[in-house]
């Protein structure tokens, strides 16, 4: 487990997301969080950027990318957030070509995020195949968002046990914890609150079988803004039995691993 | 009929395009010609064969390829929800992500798409192979997806520019009164600072001094530098609102309160971020990115006679988009100061700061001479920089809409939301600006060129280049 890494929100997005970068160049190692690679549309534009962010990485010892399973942009619309992907055979070939062209121009393995949406994908166990097949064509990783798939089982009404059992556990490699604090069921501001027993007891499940290098927690939890945050990370590293407590200052910008 | 224009669209024409606007969705487009066209043959209600032929005639192009041409215009629009009932099919398969994309943010489509599904993903035309998967979608789920992404969207506009982060300390004020209290005046706002140390003012009233006002003009706001053991934190009528650790970092952070306290209390159509000179009756708005060089260019061009309205940030007010002087001292980065020290010598010499990017800057109060009154002045000529090293210095004319485009990803803020009077505003504004764009590779031929442009007579629209070899 990678303590005291860092995950930087959309780093390449902002000029001060890269001096973020910049600062933590050498100082501490990296998990990129880039919701908006378009992973279905590919663009010049995404090219561009894409290169640009490779000498950043490298120097920052990013260890991977991760990047949500859906799009936010097409030829003509910017949606400004990632909307979940149908899993129709186009689709999942050009996100193929997509996340391989992508791993390739940034040196490093890219994490599909499964993320909270409505559509009926993520219960009949389409979106699930299409994530297993392209991380199976491509070798790219899982990033595994805890708090997403309790709430999508919740509306869907279906056994999140039973949908893990589907996933390709062995590509899952970070766990998001964290509870939805917002009204939307959609990825948007990340996690805010502690995670819930149902988020944890998944957890336990998946840390037994895979081969997890990195679990994000809310930045309040690791930082102890409230009694509340505070026991929550007591509870958080009883429960899946760290040996020792994550550090509750992470660096400024960023929410610890 | 090809099809209907949907309610709250509007167009206006804009040389040989036009500016299509959707007050629904809050969209601007610009159209080339063609597509000007085909819009024209919709508001002209033209018949199917009548604006087939037309478009063939006008771009010589066979009935079957014009109306190929035409229907991928028509249902691209559809998709974005611009006219609904296109009477042509699209030729051209669109993938099945647009295709929701365009579902997502157009509630027309969406009722079609409850009322006849496959009639929908054919009319799209989506590609046969995804027509199931679309299909499986249940509309109800598509309709509160639709309405989490619309949610999202209004977040956005509403969120803070910046993340929020705790909030910093908040020292006392010094016991025994401030070191220093200076008053300046921009945008016709006037913002009082008062300096808790001698140092603190030291290092901030300089960059602001040219706009110091006397006392007799009353604070619309008050900034306190407070020392806060260690840095600064300063604090905005009475609320703490960001702190300093270092002193490089404390005058870019005045100076940037200072510049949105009065870009916020002042009325205006649009915030562009472009840099703008005047030779006193008109301006010229050099409009860029970072790292354009359009602050480097500004200088020299004030040095060399033109007056200073801003080297970054372009209020234009409504409805004739004049522009109001917003003269901070210019940022000149590391690399821009070379080339401006053959015209401002003592630039050497002047404090080098840290913007909260890191980015270190001096900062160049304009010329006394250079300094315009507040008045705001109209915009004869948009001019887009783009730095180019070791290449021929060449201004050129740009189309209008192509030029339209460029401004509108430089607009930074829209204060009110967009209406037809508005976008019609904008429009007939931008009718009558001349829009040229400069590669820069020589600052002098730069100057030259510019300076050459502003004693041209309006209109003549003449490509002007350097002939002489550049140098880096």
């Amino acid at each position: 487990m990678g303590w005291g890494c860092i995950e930087l929100d959309n780093a390449a997005a902002t000029a001060a997301g890269v001096v973020r970068l910049r600062r933590l160049a050498g100082r501490q190692a990296i998990l990129l969080w880039l919701p908006e690679l378009a992973l279905a549309t590919s663009t010049t534009a995404d090219a561009v950027a894409i290169s640009e962010l490779r000498p950043l990485l490298d120097a920052s010892r990013a260890l991977w990318v991760t990047t949500p399973l859906g799009f936010s942009r097409t030829p003509e619309l910017d949606l400004g957030w990632p909307m979940p992907l149908l899993p129709g055979p186009a689709v999942v070939s050009s996100v193929t070509a997509s996340v391989a062209a992508i791993q390739g121009a940034l040196g490093r393995q890219l994490l599909l995020e499964n993320i909270a949406h409505h559509f009926p994908t993520v219960a009949d166990g389409s979106e699930v195949a299409m994530l297993n097949a392209i991380c199976e064509a491509t070798g790219a990783g899982i990033a595994l968002d805890l708090g997403a798939l309790v709430r999508n089982a919740q509306n869907h009404g279906f056994d999140p046990e039973r949908w893990l059992q589907t996933l390709a556990l062995e590509r899952v490699v970070q766990l998001r914890l964290g509870e939805w604090r917002d009204t939307g069921a959609s990825r948007g501001a990340p996690p805010s609150g502690p995670p819930d027993e149902d988020a944890l007891a998944l957890a336990e499940t998946v840390l037994a079988r895979a081969p997890v290098r990195a679990v994000i927690l809310p930045s309040g939890v690791l930082r102890g803004g409230t009694d509340m945050d505070s026991h929550a990370l007591a509870r958080i590293s009883a429960r899946l039995r760290w040996r020792r407590m994550p550090s509750q200052h992470p660096l400024p910008g960023g929410r610890a691993v | 009929m090809l099809a209907t224009i949907a309610e709250g669209t509007a167009c206006f024409v804009l040389d040989d395009g036009g500016v299509l606007f959707s007050a629904e969705r809050q969209e601007m487009h610009v159209l080339n010609g063609p597509a000007m066209f085909v819009w024209c043959c919709l508001e002209s209600a033209l018949d199917l064969p009548s604006a087939v032929a037309a478009y063939a005639r006008t771009f010589s192009l066979t009935p079957s390829e014009a109306e190929r041409v035409m229907a991928d215009v028509l249902c691209r629009w559809q998709g974005l929800g611009l006219v609904t009932d296109v009477r042509l099919r699209a030729a051209s398969p669109v993938d099945l992500t647009t295709a929701l994309g365009r579902l997502l943010t157009t509630p027309q489509l969406r009722r079609s798409f409850a009322q006849a599904p496959l009639e929908l993903a054919r009319s799209m035309p989506l590609r046969e192979s995804d027509i199931p998967a679309l299909l499986a979608l249940d509309p109800r789920a598509l309709e509160a997806q639709a309405a989490l992404l619309q949610e999202r969207l209004r977040q956005m506009r509403h969120a803070p520019a910046h993340e929020s982060v705790s909030p910093p300390r908040h020292p006392a004020p010094p016991a025994g009164g401030f070191a220093a209290c200076h008053r300046y005046r921009l945008l016709g706002t006037t913002i009082e600072i008062r300096y808790a140390s001698a140092r603190a003012a030291a290092i901030v009233h300089p960059v602001l001094a040219h706009l110091a006002v006397l006392e007799e003009f009353g604070p619309h706001a008050v900034l306190e530098v407070l020392d806060a053991m260690p840095g600064w934190v300063i604090v905005e009528d009475g609320l703490p609102r960001v702190e300093c650790r270092r002193l490089p970092y404390l005058a870019p952070l005045v100076k940037s309160a200072v510049r949105r306290i009065a870009l916020e209390r002042h009325r205006c159509f649009a915030h562009i971020h472009a840099a703008v000179v005047s030779d006193g009756a008109r301006c010229l708005a050099l409009p860029a990115a970072a790292g354009s060089g359009k602050t480097t260019l500004t200088a020299a061009l004030v040095h060399d006679g033109l007056r200073y309205f801003s080297d970054e940030y372009a209020p234009l007010e409504a409805p004739g988009m004049q522009v109001r002087p917003v003269p901070l001292a210019l940022s000149v980065k590391p690399g821009a100061a070379d080339a401006l020290l053959p015209r401002f010598p003592h630039l050497a010499q002047l404090p080098v700061h840290r913007r909260e990017d890191d980015q270190a800057v001096r900062y160049l109060p304009p010329p006394g001479p250079a300094l315009p009154d507040d008045a705001p002045l109209p915009i004869s000529w948009l001019v887009f920089p783009r730095y180019t090293p070791a290449q021929q210095t060449i201004l050129r004319p740009l189309a209008r809409p192509q030029a339209l485009r460029l401004l509108l990803k430089e607009c930074l803020v829209l204060p009110r939301a967009l209406d037809r009077e508005s976008v019609e505003q904008l429009v007939r504004w931008f009718r009558a600006v001349e829009c040229f764009e400069l590669s820069t590779g020589n600052l002098d031929e730069a100057v030259r060129l510019v300076l050459a442009l502003c004693q041209q007579p309006e209109g003549s629209g003449t490509t002007l280049r350097t002939a002489s070899p550049e140098r880096p």
